[in-house]
């Protein structure tokens, strides 16, 4: 089984931080949440106690006293549980003082602290780094065994509008995955979508595919749907060095009916974003200039609505975030389909999917993932798309049925992997009214049980 | 004959790694000639290494799809650095698969992978092949059986519906062949070749304005295109729109250089004008003509025919009959007949109607009654060359 690396990006660190004060407490949160850190505050042992078993925090920051007791008791305490004795302490000591340093003795702590705010934030991330990233509850894939699963997304099919299939997906999709669905219309037909993007505005999300590919059986199905027809123009900024080329796709793209406005250097185009970037539905770069894309996305950002899509042609597997990506070699085929989504708006489409919401079709869609690992929240997968943050899935797969029983599991972070197409995302389940503590013992059972069978 | 991949290399790169990639033989083309042609009859997929578009890959991937049929996931194309008119070219055929060639191992295994596929018939990959093969024989009775048996499965396949389209229009059934075009450029809008095959055949039913509508789409969305600009050529000769005919003529062989299409367009100008000679002589150079000039040619063999000029019907028949497509021969071999008929040549017209019933794959109503005639005239010569002896 191959080890991937978590990247620390989607990893929540919770920090269970005990002060013998409210307002030092919430200072100390203000520092640590502006850092990304989840914090949880305790202002007695008893709470201190319960916060532990509730929430396996990854670190505890705490006062050296506060009510009820001091750092030594909440270490003899954590140290009477197994699960919870590796959590690690930093004991913020406020004062220099006898009382103050005399519990800390003969008790091993991750740090003992004495100075400013600042540099005790810089020991917090020492600490949480010495974690290898990770939380100091998780259990890799290969302590089950496990590693490819299953995905299973819920979503809709709204209607058909010139040669796309629109849906509701609640996936990042930002180029050009294959996505296998099951059209929840009685034919037990499955269908691979290919191509999928997704358009996204404040208030809309939809993915689109397009039909040209789709045959027989897996095509049928789609003439159930609405018929959305939409008037959109099809301005492009077309971006490519190339003197020659550039002549060859403005001829060719007019012919298909796009303005094409050619640019061969990227200041003019970045000019003429800055000026009127509404002037243009999408921005084509045929050449994957690092520089010309930046300022290009920065243009871009700045538009409030109305923003130009961007589609950039990429050499190798590569995906860009905020743009969609067509690698080389590129087919005209790919690249019309991608323009023509590319220039339309999802707000376009609200009002039909509303009025046509009686004809439209479940979709069941699959997709495969890398089981990386669970930790005290959730778990950590490596798929071959992007998935949207606070969208919903089901691992198909009996051990994660018994880990999280009955559970939807929400995307909560989702990182690209710098070196190739892949992204890490990490989901969560809902506790319910079980404690974390729990349900990690839970997990461990699982786990031991699973040994204890493959060993007999 | 074992199925083979046919591998055409324009860009003249060693294809070593492809040959590792498929236990499947290869065989290299290069262009239409002679056995070029045989290799690509006899293969179910096609490798193109290209990046940029040539009449010789054109002929190339125009040979393969009327030999194996219309199966755009049949062909890759592998490209370094594509220009506009290759992906434009491709973009002609349906093909949409454009790889790097150092993804030449993976692509040929994934071609080897549709053999199963091709080679069965209840499979759109098999169905499209059995009947690019009836058609090629032109076997009339047999493209009936075959278009009959995938029209179901054509219903939301414009693959299917392309081909089954080509079948009708091999028997001859036009309207049929434009319904079924017209629902393979509904199911896939970017479908070039249906709406060529629209074109041509509003032309072939004389409804020169619709296919006029149909060709000036194609023209704008493949600029580079000289069988579309041949096309229009056609359409604009048809009505009598010479100069105009003459340009778009001029504008095709400075996109593409000399093709079968465009001397096709020269002809039919030719013949619109009344120049015998010059269609005659560029027929010549001719082949795989379609169903507008080989309707042409059959009207104008009949005129010559019935105004007592049989001979010279029968010299244009034998032209005629060189140059078009297979499907097309029966329909020359019988105007043939019927011209020997005129000119009381019976043992003769009796010939080609042999060769007639062997192209058409059967016999049919129209020649069982031609023959007869032809049985009766002959007993009744023969009656009287006795009564006279």
């Amino acid at each position: 089984m191959r080890s991937t690396n978590i990247t620390e990006a989607i990893i929540p660190k919770t920090i269970l931080v005990c002060v013998g004060k409210r307002e030092r407490g919430i200072a100390l949160q203000t520092l640590l949440t502006a850092r990304g850190y989840r914090v949880i505050m305790a202002l007695s042992l008893y709470d201190a106690q319960n916060a532990v078993a509730q929430e396996l925090p990854h670190l505890i920051v705490t006062e050296s006293s506060f009510e009820g007791g001091h750092a030594g008791d909440l270490h003899d305490r954590l140290q009477e549980h197994e699960l919870i004795a590796k959590i690690p302490i930093l004991v913020w000591v406020v004062k220099k003082t006898r009382d103050e340093l005399a519990p800390l003795v003969n008790r091993t702590f991750a740090a003992v602290f004495v100075g400013t705010n600042g540099e005790l934030m810089a020991k917090i991330q020492d600490i949480l780094r010495s974690q290898e990233g990770l939380s100091p509850f998780f259990l890799g894939a290969h302590a089950f065994a496990i590693s490819d699963v299953n995905l299973v997304h819920e979503a809709a099919a709204h209607g058909t509008s010139q040669g796309f299939l629109i849906t509701s997906l609640e996936t990042g999709i930002n180029y050009h995955p294959i996505f296998t669905c099951t059209p929840q219309s009685n034919e037990g037909v499955t269908t691979k979508l290919k191509q999928g993007i997704t358009l996204r505005d404040k208030q809309n999300s939809i993915t689109v595919f397009p039909l040209d590919g789709l045959v027989g059986a897996e095509r049928a199905w789609t003439d159930k749907l609405a018929n959305f027809p939409i008037q959109n123009s099809k301005k492009v900024a077309l971006y490519l060095p190339d003197t020659e080329k550039i002549v060859g796709w403005t001829t060719l793209l007019s012919g298909q009916g796009f303005q094409a406005s050619p640019f061969q250097d990227a200041p003019s185009l970045v000019g003429q974003l800055s000026q009127n970037p509404q002037r243009f539905d999408c921005v084509f770069l045929l050449d994957d200039s690092r520089t010309t894309l930046a300022a290009v996305q920065e243009q871009v950002r700045k538009a409030n609505t109305g923003a130009p899509t961007i589609v950039v042609a990429t050499r190798g597997a590569v995906t860009i975030p905020d743009a969609i990506s067509v690698p080389y070699p590129i087919s005209l085929g790919q690249v019309l389909h991608t323009l023509e989504a590319a220039c339309r708006k999802a707000s376009h489409y609200a009002p039909l999917i509303k009025q046509a919401s009686h004809q439209e079709i479940s979709l069941i869609y699959h997709s495969s993932a890398r089981f990386l690992g669970v930790d005290e929240a959730g778990g950590y997968l490596e798929v071959r798309q992007p998935l949207a943050v606070e969208s919903t899935m089901h691992i198909e797969n009996q051990l994660f049925a018994e880990m999280f029983p009955g559970q939807s599991l929400k995307i909560t972070h989702c990182h690209k992997a710098p070196d190739d197409d892949t992204w890490q995302v990490r989901f969560e389940a809902s506790l319910g009214v079980q404690s974390k503590v729990k349900r990690w013992e839970r997990i461990q059972g699982l786990v031991q049980h699973k040994a204890n069978q493959e060993a007999g | 004959m074992p199925d083979c991949i046919a591998v055409a290399d324009f860009n003249q790169t060693s294809s070593s790694d492809l040959a590792q990639g498929t236990t499947i033989p290869l065989k290299k083309v290069q262009g239409t000639s002679e056995s070029d042609k045989q290799t690509l009859t006899e293969s179910f997929a096609l490798v193109v290494v290209a990046d940029d578009r040539s009449q010789a890959l054109a002929e190339v991937l125009n040979h393969f799809f009327h030999d194996r049929g219309f199966f755009p996931e049949s062909v890759v194309i592998l490209s370094e650095n594509p220009s506009p008119q290759l992906l434009a070219e491709a973009f002609s055929f349906g093909i949409e698969s454009l790889n790097d060639l150092a993804t030449a191992r993976d692509t040929l295994k994934a071609l080897e992978d549709q053999l199963p596929d091709c080679q069965n018939p209840q499979t759109p990959s098999g169905m499209i092949r059995q009947i690019a093969r009836a058609i090629r024989r032109g076997d009339q009775a047999e493209i009936l059986s075959q278009a009959d048996a995938a029209l179901a499965m054509a219903t939301h396949d414009y693959r299917l519906c392309y081909q089954v389209g080509r079948a009708r229009e091999a028997l001859g059934q036009f309207t049929p062949a434009l319904a079924l075009y017209e629902r393979a450029i509904k199911l896939n809008s970017h479908f070039c070749l249906g709406r060529l095959a629209i074109a041509e055949g509003l032309l072939v039913l004389g409804k020169t304005e619709a296919a006029l509508k149909h060709a000036t789409y194609l023209g704008a969305s493949l600029p580079f295109s000289g069988t579309v600009r041949a096309l229009l050529a056609a359409i604009q000769a048809e009505l009598g729109q010479f100069d105009r005919a003459r340009d778009l003529i001029a504008e095709a062989q400075s996109m593409q250089g000399p093709s079968s299409k465009i001397l096709e367009a020269q002809a039919q100008l030719a013949l619109a004008q009344g120049q015998m000679k010059e269609a005659f002589q560029l027929m010549d150079d001719m082949s795989e003509v379609g169903p507008f000039f080989a309707a042409k040619l059959n009207e104008l063999g009949i005129k010559l025919s019935q105004a007592n000029r049989g001979k010279s019907a029968l010299a244009l028949y034998q032209k005629a009959h060189r140059i078009v497509r297979p499907e097309l021969k029966y329909k020359i071999s019988l105007n043939a007949a019927l011209a020997c008929r005129r000119l009381g040549d019976w043992d003769k017209s009796l010939g080609y109607l042999q060769r007639c019933e062997k192209e058409f794959g059967s016999s049919f109503t129209k020649l069982e009654k031609i023959r007869a005639s032809l049985q009766k005239a002959k007993e009744r010569d023969a009656l009287q060359k006795r009564q006279a002896g």
